[in-house]
């Protein structure tokens, strides 16, 4: 009798909890379909682009940036070539109207963004700062519109982007 | 011998136990997800560009600026969205500060503020709306700016 009590007590039943375990598995699911957003590729990403104090635009590396230098109120940078963007008022809802890039000697008009992507290409040649480009919008643009123009002055080939203040800022009261 | 079954039994019962903990892990997990969105303002419909490029996510120290369609500045911790150019710039000379004296904390003498501001502004907001935003930052003394776009792979 004693002996076979000490068999029991060495061969413990093993009960594998299932029911936590699906408990787990369901709230796992649960968890993913909540947060799964469908977005079809839409990934976001990042176009940076610096606010050079007037001390540091011309600092090629790091160390050589001085970090006491105040910087300047304007986000303009020092570039040959200027992007002027135009839209009409109360019209066309915020979409670009007119499209001219500004050389030191001369304005030259362009017909839309395509064109305007061919013309900084070969623009962009002839230029001794081949870096830097400068954006000078209507306050009423669509920042979109913006950020399109931003895109093909990259994909141009420029590695800094500035903005010129609205022209008719003032007079909007923005 | 009934002894010895008896205590078996009476057992604590670990499974309810489990199930407890795995809830409060989803709830912890959920609620990162929440603030995500609010940094991420989900109001904000950025606009498209080729030449945006993946996020680093390797920056840590980021100030996030969510700008709505009607030009509305929304930023983190504020209920109510910020309206005017001067109340964007006190919150952006407040944030400055303590990046300023976070940075002298961890050892910097000079306090060099070295934090993102991230530019997440509605395409449909007019570009004098943005460009005060950028100008409040640069006027401030943020130099690292970013601005956010939808990765666009093909033409058009």
């Amino acid at each position: 009798m004693f002996r076979k009590r000490r068999v029991q007590e060495a061969v413990p039943g093993v009960v594998l909890p299932i029911t936590p375990m699906l408990d787990m598995t369901f709230q796992l699911l649960a968890f993913f379909i909540v947060t799964f957003h469908p977005q079809e590729g839409l990934l976001e990403g990042y176009m940076d682009f610096n606010l050079p104090a007037a001390g540091e635009a011309k600092a090629k590396k790091e160390e050589d940036v001085d970090p006491n230098t105040k910087p300047d109120a304007d986000l303009e940078i020092e570039s040959e070539l200027t992007v002027i963007v135009k839209t009409a008022r109360d019209e066309n809802q915020g979409a670009i109207t007119s499209i001219t890039v500004q050389a030191r000697e001369d304005t030259v008009p362009i017909e839309n963004l395509q064109k305007l992507g061919e013309y900084l290409r070969e623009a962009r040649k002839k230029l001794s700062n081949r870096d830097d480009i400068k954006i000078q919008a209507e306050s009423k643009l669509k920042y979109e519109f913006v950020v399109k123009v931003m895109d093909i002055c990259i994909k141009s080939g420029f590695q800094r982007v500035g903005f010129a203040p609205p022209p008719d800022l003032a007079t909007t009261g923005g | 011998m009934s002894h010895a079954v008896e205590a078996d039994d009476s057992g604590p019962n670990l499974v309810p136990l489990l199930d407890l903990v795995f809830q409060l892990l989803m709830f912890f997990i959920i609620c990162a997800n929440f603030k995500d969105k609010e940094l991420n303002s989900q109001d904000v419909v950025l606009p498209h560009a080729q030449s945006a490029r993946p996020i680093d996510k390797a920056e840590v120290d980021v100030l996030f600026l969510n700008i709505d369609q009607e030009g509305k500045l929304i930023v983190m911790g504020r209920e109510q969205p910020l309206r005017t150019l001067a109340e964007i710039q006190y919150y952006l000379q407040q944030e400055h500060k303590a990046a300023e004296d976070f940075a002298k904390a961890k050892g910097d003498p000079t306090g060099q503020v070295k934090t993102m501001v991230i530019i997440r502004a509605h395409q449909l907001a007019d570009y004098a709306q943005v460009y005060n935003v950028l100008r409040a930052c640069k006027t401030v003394g943020f130099r690292k700016l970013q601005v956010r776009a939808i990765q666009q792979t093909t033409q058009g």
